[in-house]
């Protein structure tokens, strides 16, 4: 159990640390830069731990050493530089309103209820049993043939998925000496509080701690996503990277000389999503072509070439990791594998399929979280939109990519191979779920805030 | 102070009804899921078969599987407690032969004798000596 809080906490110290180095102005939003930190760094764990893997072999005494390492360095940059910190704004006083009164309690009840779900479903829902604990076993226990874990004799635990998660699960066992269940309990836990908290923070910072409060509750309220998050499913992990890119875009401001660090920050939260899920690739796709064009048309070339070049660069040791995957593993991805373009077209060409699957995506957005989404339209329509967010080009550019985002899972149920309605049953749910905390963020961030 | 108390009561209204309703359907759905109450007999099941299983398969001997019909849920336990050595589908007469069939489904009959029936249609069977 010691070893599983120690293989969670060294991360969070470094990811804490790298976020603040990035932005020390963030230093008094207690509410943000642990949160950043948190999900930022085990993902930069796994991340080193899959390369040590591929590159050393089994992570050991050598990885550990090196990971202390470069968490001290970065504690001690963060030494060097603490003027900045203290000269980080102090928050203005906030208003009567401020809710915490109800978001404390209801987040202490959520983070026990996750305890007793994780206490009863140890081993975690079923994909966790199918696909990403299996894995993480492989890694664990042949670590010098961590190839089996793709083997084709598993073809229907998609061993053409990536291997993030495996490897943040591996990390802990690693340092455990033991499979405890507790390494992936927390590990599911953390993102799965770390995206609510990360929302919650990320609103309050940018747009008061009343606001930020009603975020932290609108994503408890979502009972699917924490049940999601008990069932260790990577789609909690993606659903945080993907806020945490957006979140750091929005923060960065691009469009008005942001730091390179924040940008690089950006592109590692690109990369470990690309690095968690298939869908995450799509994401970073979307990324590193949306927030270029963004930045190109609100403030220049110049502007557009330090985005991508920034982006690229956080991103790249989780692309490279993706595409290294795709080397070693002769599976292909189950919708892509051999099929004629015929097939293809007579799918595309069918319009029985797009009014199922619009019919789909209409239903599960209506009942998302029990209807929550309908509560957060809702309370939209009621206070309105803020008119100085209304022009905010990253505001923009993050619903952009969201609604790309769903676009593309629109267009791969169109081509799937599977049949459609189970395909939509067992996957729909889970797919709008990874991009609902930035939904919630973007959303609360364009709204007026009630004085 | 008069202008001051309805946009108070407003700016209450605005945030509270939403924050409420979310403290609310938390709640709900904590009350419909008794899941968490209770651990599930299902899973009780699960984790004492994936124990028998890891126990039993302790060895390096090449296991195969045979199956008579679709049942997900052993194969994936079985590969699970198996891990990091694969089912192997294609093995010729192996020492172990995991049968993954339906509940009540038969077994791959001789040369191979029951060792050990984990319940679900999940079996475990050694080739009997020639």
């Amino acid at each position: 159990m010691s070893a599983a809080v120690l293989a969670i906490m060294v991360p969070w110290v470094l990811g804490s640390a790298l976020f603040l180095l990035a932005s020390p102005a963030a230093w008094r939003s207690w509410g943000l830069w642990p949160a950043v930190g948190a999900g930022l760094g085990l993902g930069l764990g796994g991340l080193l731990c899959s390369w040590w893997l591929f590159l050393v072999g089994p992570p050991g005494a050598g990885y550990f050493t090196v990971e202390a390492s470069i968490t001290g360095v970065s504690l001690l940059a963060l030494w060097r530089r603490r003027d900045r910190l203290m000269a980080a704004p102090v928050p203005a006083p906030e208003s009567s309103l401020t809710l915490a009164g109800l978001w404390w309690p209801l987040f202490v009840v959520a983070c026990l209820w996750l305890v007793l779900e994780s206490a009863y479903h140890a081993h975690g829902g079923w994909d966790a049993w199918a696909i990403w604990n299996l894995r993480a076993r492989f890694l664990f226990r042949a670590p010098e043939h961590w190839q089996l874990a793709l083997s084709p004799v598993l073809s229907w635990s998609h061993p053409d998925y990536p291997l993030l998660l495996p490897s943040m699960v591996l990390r802990g066992w690693r340092l455990a000496g033991n499979d405890t269940t507790a390494v992936p309990v927390m590990v599911a836990g953390m993102y799965t509080f770390g995206a609510v908290a990360l929302v919650r923070g990320a609103v309050g910072a940018l747009r008061g701690s009343t606001q930020g409060n009603l975020a932290g509750l609108i994503m408890l309220a979502n009972y699917a996503f924490l049940k999601h998050g008990a069932s260790q499913f990577a789609d909690v992990e993606l659903a945080y990277f993907i806020l945490t890119a957006v979140a750091l875009m929005v923060l960065a401001q691009p469009h008005r000389g942001m730091r390179i660090s924040l940008l690089l920050l950006a592109g590692l939260a690109l990369g470990l999503a690309a690095w968690t899920k298939n869908e995450g690739q799509l994401f970073a796709l979307l990324c590193l072509v949306a927030w270029p064009v963004s930045a190109w048309r609100h403030a220049g070339i110049r502007s557009a070439l330090r985005v991508t070049a920034g982006l690229l660069l956080g991103a790249a040791p989780g692309l490279l990791a993706v595409a290294w995957l795709r080397l070693a593993s002769s599976t292909e991805s189950d919708l892509l594998n051999a099929r004629t373009m015929a097939a293809l077209w007579q799918h595309l060409t069918d319009p029985q399929r797009y009014l199922i699957i619009a019919e789909a995506f209409g239903r599960e957005l209506a009942g998302l979280g029990s209807g929550i989404l309908i509560i957060v339209l809702l309370y939209g329509w009621w206070v309105g939109r803020e008119p100085a967010r209304d022009r905010d080009p990253a505001l923009h550019a993050g619903a952009w990519v969201l609604s790309l985002l769903l676009a593309g899972y629109f267009c791969v149920y169109l081509i799937t191979p599977h049949d459609l309605h189970w395909h939509l049953g067992t996957s729909l749910s889970r797919l709008l779920l990874q991009a609902w905390p930035a939904a919630v963020f973007l959303w609360l961030m364009a709204l007026r805030v009630p004085q | 102070m008069r202008a001051r108390t309805p946009r108070l009561v407003l700016a209450t209204l605005w945030l509270g009804v939403p924050a409420l309703l979310c403290v609310l359907a938390l709640f709900i759905n904590l009350g419909r899921d008794s899941g968490w109450l209770r651990r599930p007999e299902r899973v009780v099941t699960l984790e004492r078969r994936l124990a028998a299983l890891e126990a039993d398969l302790d060895s390096d001997v090449p296991v195969g599987v045979w199956s008579d019909g679709p049942n997900m849920e052993a194969h994936f336990l079985a590969q699970y407690a198996l891990a990091p050595r694969l089912l192997d589908t294609a093995a010729q007469a192996p020492a172990l032969l995991l049968a993954v069939t339906a509940p009540d489904g038969h077994g791959p009959g001789a040369p191979y004798r029951l060792r050990r029936d984990y319940g679900g249609g999940l079996r475990l069977y050694v080739r009997a000596p020639r």
